[in-house]
């Protein structure tokens, strides 16, 4: 929870707006200043207005960063107990649901145990059950998952009940999932806590936040900040370094401007259920996809039903053990943004919404401007670029005519300057506060591997992304081109471990930002050759992007970087018990199957164990005769060309149907006694 | 991967022990390959397991018109299923009378969970509504409302087209 209020809410955020409308003003009239030396023309008021919004934008991270930076440090000097929380005569039951799809059931398996196991030392007054919600289409993956399972119910029998569900049909996607859950078993639990496939959560931080809830029965929901850990190449440390050193006082920052009208970001967060099913069922937006259809980016508009109905949603950037995994690789990345990307765009349908709190609204529209700030800042590029040709071509008229006095031109060489300098401190000065924050807590400090070390993690990272911003601005503007298009993205599981970007992957996805970056690095050195340098740290990142792309997914040169000390986090250099039983249970999970062993879905048809788990965890639908005659046909065909013989829809089909999973079992030891006989 | 698949042990049993292939298994032969590649390690168990399912199939034949020579694998399979149910775990109806094929490999203790909380607790439908996303309107014009309400007399509304006209002709 924030720190207790020095100020109403409300008077601080107004305080919060005041701070960015006048800072943003002070900035767009000095740019105004220069620009109307010769009065303004269409180009110029362009700029102007694209440089004002995405001012504003990164002036609001600004100032959020520097409450939290206050805030932070207020609350590291107190080193103070939260006492918002506090025992409840009955405490909760707390579901915590996993939606899957299509993941790797090894790591899925391996990230609960390693979150049951830290529940189960911590002995929880309030009972807690897991749930494996599996939307996975991949037969093979699909029988894995409940393997994985049944050794999961088997570990914590009498301690948590783990339960497993497939649907067979994938409807409305993840918030579908969330909410067959809610709809069916929600009747039996106050709370849930959602977990990401990569999710891990400590004990202590479940516990707490179930306590939380009990104690302020007007919350709806409390996101926990979750961590990026465990990945190993330099983008992804990178990464992980830039959230636990930045992070903690950029959200001090959120949760103190925003208190109860905080946000959801999908997972590591705990929800109250009543209140969920009663106002978060979501619709199908209007219209075709990409705009219309089913809401993608699901939490935001979740959060703002919650807070429609009166429910608070906070924030507990005070909490600790919660964590994640980021994209291993920069292309990684970009994949997971195209997903983001449209889930975000999508809400320009949702922002007018009747009845939304203004800062629900706010956030919808922030989650908007976060990829629309990319295309500002790359028609921004383009605009200034033109200007300066423009400007390059006039020459000034000392004397103009009926005017006795020479008109000298004027220079605003120091106003720029200072503009450049503020911009300058507004995207850098939050990067600084967090390293500010270390050297005041001398813990922190030394798990970051120290003053020296930090500093130079922080410098580094500084570096890398200087280099990095303008190529995801090249890939975010790509693809708000191509929604606009219309040109929707498909449901695809996220790469989780750390693979290598090969030298063709790199080329295929960044061949068009090399291009790019020669051709108006080309351009502007020929006709503007002032302005080309002005443009070098602009296109120094796409002009290296693929070698850039290849090297920083590399996860020898990220182990390299830590065995020096660098870019080092507490969760490497001692990490949590709950990051260490992770470690512990992905080190002893179960070997892939070898090329010549047969598939899990042979596995099923024929061995008598897995044919039992796979039907017994089968709902049984009615099927219409022809439903019916269509299944036998696949059995048929199953028999005359084996498996390779069906697709992956056609396996799945007759996994869903437990009828024809006890003929194949039957007919498989059939074929096997009369092989055998001969 | 857990699920081992039914090894060549179980082919060369199938086969007749070894005796040259040509004999078809027999009845206790099949059961002991299937039970064995079920997971029941013990040959005491098993051994016990087949002629609990013997006297089962034996049963099921007599009840019928006539006792099955050789039964199918589909019959071997029920039955081996229905012998389970009854000697390691209660089950209910349908696919849930494979349980016993389950515990018969993970052992009997560790079902942690009753027999209709097997996978998942019962169902109990509570809809989620869709919510209303439709877009917001300033207040001032309502639903237009209040445009309706006035209603101007016949002799004002020929006024007005007088004034009208005049403007017209003096203005210009």
């Amino acid at each position: 929870m924030p720190a207790p209020a020095d100020a109403p809410p409300r008077l601080r955020r107004q305080i919060l707006l005041l701070l960015v409308l006048a800072s943003t003003a002070a900035a767009a009239l000095v740019l105004g200043t220069i620009l109307a030396a010769e009065g303004f023309s269409l180009l110029e008021l362009g700029i102007l207005f694209l440089f004002s919004a995405l001012f504003a934008w990164i002036n609001t991270a600004f100032w959020i960063s520097l409450f939290g930076f206050a805030a932070h440090l207020r609350r590291q000097a107190r080193r103070r107990p939260d006492t918002t929380a506090a025992h409840s005569d009955r405490p909760g039951a707390t579901a915590l649901v996993m939606p899957i799809y299509n993941e790797d059931p090894e790591r899925v398996a391996a990230g609960l145990r390693a979150t049951l196991d830290s529940l189960c030392a911590q002995q929880p007054e309030g009972r807690f059950d897991a749930y494996l919600l599996s939307d996975t289409t991949d037969p093979d993956i699909w029988l894995a998952e409940e393997l994985a399972w049944s050794r999961l119910n088997r570990e914590f029998a009498g301690r948590v009940s783990v339960f497993y569900r497939h649907r067979p049909r994938n409807l409305a996607r993840k918030s579908g999932n969330i909410a067959d859950f809610c709809e069916s078993w929600g009747y039996r639990y106050d709370y849930m806590v959602v977990l990401d496939a990569d999710s891990v959560m400590s004990g202590a931080c479940l516990i707490q936040l179930a306590e939380r809830m009990d104690a302020n029965p007007q919350v709806g929901l409390i996101q926990v900040p979750p961590l990026p850990v465990l990945r190993e190449s330099l983008f992804a440390r990178s990464q992980q370094f830039a959230s636990s050193v930045y992070g903690p006082p950029f959200a001090a920052g959120l949760a103190y401007w925003l208190e109860g009208d905080s946000n959801y970001w999908g997972h590591n967060a705990i929800i109250r259920v009543a209140p969920f099913i009663e106002h978060c069922g979501l619709p199908e937006l209007p219209g075709r996809e990409p705009f219309g259809g089913e809401i993608l980016s699901h939490d935001f508009v979740e959060a703002a039903l919650l807070r429609r109905a009166g429910w608070e949603v906070r924030l507990a950037d005070d909490l600790g053990g919660s964590f994640e995994e980021p994209p291993p690789t920069l292309i990684d990345h970009a994949k997971r943004d195209r997903r983001w990307c449209q889930g975000n765009l999508q809400h320009l349908g949702v922002v007018a919404a009747r009845g939304l709190r203004p800062l629900s609204r706010l956030h919808l529209g922030m989650g908007v401007m976060s990829y629309l700030s990319s295309l500002l800042w790359l028609l921004l590029l383009a605009l200034s670029g033109l200007e300066a040709w423009r400007q390059a071509g006039t020459e000034h008229s000392y004397f103009i005519e009926g005017d006795l006095f020479p008109n000298w031109p004027v220079s605003y060489a120091f106003e720029a300057t200072t503009l450049l300098a503020i911009t300058l401190a507004i995207l850098y000065l939050p990067k600084v506060m967090g390293y500010l924050t270390l050297l005041a807590d001398r813990q922190r400090l030394a798990a970051h591997g120290g003053a020296l070390k930090a500093g130079l993690s922080v410098a580094l990272e500084s570096l890398l992304s200087i280099l990095l911003a303008p190529i995801l601005m090249l890939f975010q503007s790509g693809f708000i081109v191509s929604i606009l298009a219309g040109r929707s993205v498909r449901w695809a599981p996220q790469q989780r471990d750390d693979g290598e970007t090969s030298w063709h992957e790199a080329v295929a996805a960044h061949g068009g930002h090399t291009a790019l970056a020669l051709l108006a690095g080309g351009v502007s050195y020929a006709f503007i050759p002032e302005f080309f340098w002005w443009l070098t740290p602009v296109l120094a990142g796409p002009l290296l992007s693929i070698p850039l792309s290849r090297l920083t997914s590399r996860a020898d040169v990220g182990r390299r970087l830590r065995d020096r000390g660098l870019f080092l986090t507490p969760c490497e250099s001692a990490p949590p018990d709950v990051l260490q039983r992770l470690t512990q249970a992905l080190a002893a999970r179960q070997p892939a199957a070898t090329p010549g062993e047969p598939s899990l879905f042979e596995q099923a048809i024929s061995d008598p164990f897995l044919n039992a788990l796979h039907r017994t965890l089968l709902e049984r639908e009615p099927r219409a005769k022809s439903e019916r005659l269509r299944l036998d046909g696949l059995i048929a065909r199953l028999q005359e060309g084996g498996a390779g013989g069906l697709s992956r829809d056609e396996k799945r089909d007759l996994l869903c149907d437990p009828t024809s999973m006890a003929t194949l079992h039957a007919l498989a030891w059939q074929a096997r006694e009369s092989a055998a006989a001969g | 991967m857990e699920a081992q698949l039914i090894d060549m042990s179980l082919e060369w049993s199938l086969s007749g022990n070894g005796s040259g292939g040509s004999r078809p298994a027999t009845l206790g032969e099949r059961l002991d390959a299937y039970l064995r590649a079920a997971g029941a390690e013990d040959p005491a168990r098993r051994r016990h397991l087949i002629a609990a399912t013997r006297q089962l199939l034996a049963e099921r034949g007599s009840d019928g018109p006539a006792a099955p020579a050789r039964p199918t694998w589909a019959e071997i399979i029920a039955a081996v299923d229905a012998c389970l149910a009854a000697e390691i775990c209660t089950v209910g109806p349908g696919a849930q009378s494979a349980r016993g094929r389950v515990a018969l490999k993970q052992g009997p203790a560790v079902n942690p969970q009753t027999e209709d909380e097997w996978g998942t607790p019962p169902r109990q439908r509570r809809r989620m509504h869709a919510q209303s996303l439709s877009l917001w309107r300033p207040q001032f014009l309502g639903d237009a409302a209040w445009l309706y309400r006035y209603q101007i007399s016949r002799s004002t509304q020929s006024l007005a087209a007088c004034l009208c006209w005049l403007a017209v002709l003096i203005i210009p």
